[in-house]
């Protein structure tokens, strides 16, 4: 640029309002570093709602998105943000009543984005229990709810996703076909009526003769936009399959049969989805679908001792978190198995979805192309620079439950009798451990842990387990009974069952009078950080 | 065709279908209607209607963004990649006709010839550091060290990314 002759009209000269404008166009990290240059920009900047909010969303890892309600300008929406991130690092919640949900006998139970769904014992029948808060503004009124359908034969209740309105199921074929399933694709708020947007009421899924192989099959599901899949397992993990559909056009499948086994699969982007089993964590490449499906890169997971072995991997994911959020944690979720092991020894890995996809080119310029036959990526290479572990003593559905980067648990460990346990919020937020550490704004209740907080692990690993992902904790001082806990946006969901014992002697509970398992009542209670 | 006349007194002939993509002069024709008096651009200087001009021709006949759809392209709006071939060429400027092409662009109501401006601004700024960015545009630093510090301080998150 021509830097000796002074320009009559400068950048500064510009009118605020194009100047903003001007601004506008930049992503939240460039504003704030906009905001360095001089007192007019900063000024300017932190005068126009508009840039603030977008540097903001950049800073706490959010999109934008349009909330109901009547007063929903710029403003609003980051004091809302900003209301509801400090509640979190704060753990300043406000609880609503506890909601009661009838207890109802059954085969099978999920719960996800804030819906419950239960598949009644001894009958082809579905419920769904949705609470809600309200009214919002603080009180602490909620709802229940409640809707469900009849079937007319026996089946799999596989997920739903309340984004799409999309519930899944599969029926078993009838004994003539070549298949073993029909995946059907109901509306998911009037589960009696096929699903407006499916291409077909329902698929033709598994062949017979890979059913047969894998008699009785576990299935897992995941939906993601108008992607659907199913992968079929079995405990022998002799082999797996894989099935995707475009759901809403008819007959966009694909099906995958590699040569290794698969445990769990998850879409992490609409082009990629993540796959593992026993020894490593596989991306697959959805560009080319349906034609095909492309391995594009393996991560080996990190090697134990003999005699053990990795039981069960499972992918925890949220992908309610997707359409908010530029990246999110995933945790691989892995139980291991071995002769002598006197416990169910659980560790969880939390990676973030972009640093996996960024691995993908590490990984081709390691090795090129990947293939079924190609080596992995060796956990030493990648999982001790980009994880955290944490290990438990046996699988708890009260940890790691993650939305967006930040992941709620109950404190402490499980024992065979509920105990109330202390909410701990972690907060992997890069850019909020950056400030932490710059020593900006209040520290409220919170720490910073960055460095090897888990105790060695030498005894079950031949490599070390990965510390670097530094995150915030904060512990609540309540404590909470719970059985299964979920976060669906700035609501943590917890769900407690009430067992005769402790309803007759609370002062006992845990004591000998305990009367394990006779559910009398379970309810819902909901903390809200807003 | 309609007569305009910049703020150094040189006249412009131009096509109305032209000179109406600015929404300043549509309006004003609307208003008094076919005439053959000329239009002062009290803000204009021959040089940048010039430009502007030539902008227009190239994108004669091409729709006008209409208010609403505005509203809802927010969000591509702000993507900043997409200026065309012709448009990054024709705004390839010293920064001074640049800011100039902006102000008159805002003043004639020419939306997408003041995002085309804006955009390349935007451009300039992106991936440089607050120095680099001073340098380009000559912008005093005016902080004093203590406060360049707690800026530099409150913005570490943005760095290291």
């Amino acid at each position: 640029m021509n830097q000796v002759r002074r320009a009559t009209l400068e950048l500064l000269d510009l009118p605020v309002e194009i100047l903003v404008y001007i601004l506008s166009h930049l992503d939240g990290y460039e504003v704030a570093r906009a905001r360095q240059v001089c007192y007019d920009i900063r000024h300017m900047i932190d005068s126009s709602s508009d840039l603030l909010y977008s540097i903001d969303l950049k800073y706490f890892n959010s999109i934008s998105f349009p909330s109901p309600g009547p007063d929903r300008t710029v403003s609003s929406l980051r004091k809302s943000l900003r209301q509801s991130e400090f509640a979190w690092q704060k753990a300043e919640y406000f609880k609503s009543n506890p909601i009661s949900i009838p207890y109802i006998r059954r085969d099978a139970f999920m719960w996800s984005c804030g819906i419950l769904a239960f598949k009644v014992k001894d009958e082809n029948r579905l419920r769904f229990f949705q609470p809600q808060v309200t009214d919002s503004d603080h009180s602490n009124s909620t709802s229940l709810r409640e809707w469900g359908c009849q079937l007319d034969s026996e089946f799999q209740l596989c997920g739903f996703s309340p984004t799409q309105n999309l519930l899944i199921f599969l029926v078993r074929a009838s004994p003539g076909e070549s298949h073993a399933y029909d995946l059907v694709f109901r509306s998911l708020s009037e589960p009696d009526k096929v699903h407006p947007e499916a291409g077909s009421a329902a698929v033709k899924t598994l062949d017979k003769d890979d059913f047969e192989l894998l008699d009785p099959p576990d299935v897992s599901s995941s939906i993601f936009g108008h992607y659907c899949g199913l992968l079929f397992s079995d405990a022998f993990k002799v082999d797996g399959v894989l099935q995707i559909w475009n759901w809403k056009s008819q007959g966009t499948s694909l099906c995958l049969k590699p040569a290794h086994e698969m445990m769990d699969f998850s879409f992490l982007t609409n082009e990629t989805i993540l796959v593992v089993n026993s020894k490593e964590l596989l991306l697959y490449s959805l560009v080319d679908f349906p034609d095909a499906l492309h391995l594009t890169a393996k991560f080996s997971l990190p090697a134990l001792r003999t005699p053990f072995e990795y039981e069960i991997v499972r992918i925890k994911d949220t992908v309610s978190s997707h359409s908010r959020m530029h990246n999110h944690i995933i945790t691989i979720n892995m139980k291991v198995f071995g002769e002598d092991l006197t416990n169910e020894p659980c560790i969880t890995i939390y990676v973030e979805r972009n640093t996996l996809l960024k691995l993908q080119s590490t990984y081709t310029r390691r090795y090129g192309k990947a293939s079924d036959s190609s080596p992995s990526l060796p956990w030493s290479k990648w999982g001790l620079k980009h994880t955290r572990s944490f290990r438990g003593h046996s699988y708890d559905s009260c940890k790691h439950v993650i939305f967006g980067l930040r992941a709620v648990s109950l404190f402490g460990s499980q024992t065979k009798h509920p105990v109330p346990r202390p909410l701990c919020i972690r907060d992997f937020n890069p850019h909020r451990v950056a400030d932490f550490k710059a020593g900006n704004g209040i520290r409220w209740n919170q720490r910073l842990i960055e460095d090897k907080s888990l105790s060695s692990s030498a005894d079950l690993f031949l490599e070390p387990l990965g510390y670097s992902l530094p995150y915030i904790e904060t512990i609540t001082e309540e404590k909470f009974l719970g059985l299964n806990l979920i976060v669906a946006g700035n609501k943590v969901m917890l769900l407690s069952f009430d067992f005769v014992g402790r309803l007759r002697s609370p002062a006992q509970a845990g004591g000998p009078h305990f009367i394990a398992n006779e559910v009398v009542d379970q309810s819902i209670e909901i903390l809200n950080f807003e | 065709m309609v007569h305009l006349v910049t703020s150094d007194n040189v006249e412009f002939v131009v096509d109305k279908e032209v000179v109406e993509r600015s929404v300043l002069i549509k309006n004003m024709l609307e208003d008094v209607g076919e005439t053959d008096q000329s239009i002062p651009l009290a803000n204009v200087s021959s040089a940048v209607l010039r430009k502007v001009i030539e902008y227009c021709e190239h994108h004669r006949g091409e729709p006008l963004p209409s208010a609403d759809a505005d509203q809802n392209q927010d969000e591509t709006r702000k993507r900043t990649t997409d200026i065309s071939e012709w448009d990054q060429k024709f705004i390839t400027v010293d920064q001074e006709m640049l800011f100039e092409i902006i102000l008159a662009a805002n003043y004639l109501d020419i939306k997408s010839l003041l995002d085309v401006g804006c955009k390349t601004v935007a451009n300039m700024i992106k991936g440089k550091t607050p120095d680099e960015i001073r340098r380009l545009f000559n912008i005093v630093n005016d902080f004093t060290p203590e406060e360049e510090a707690q800026i530099k301080k409150e913005n570490e998150w943005a760095e290291d990314r």
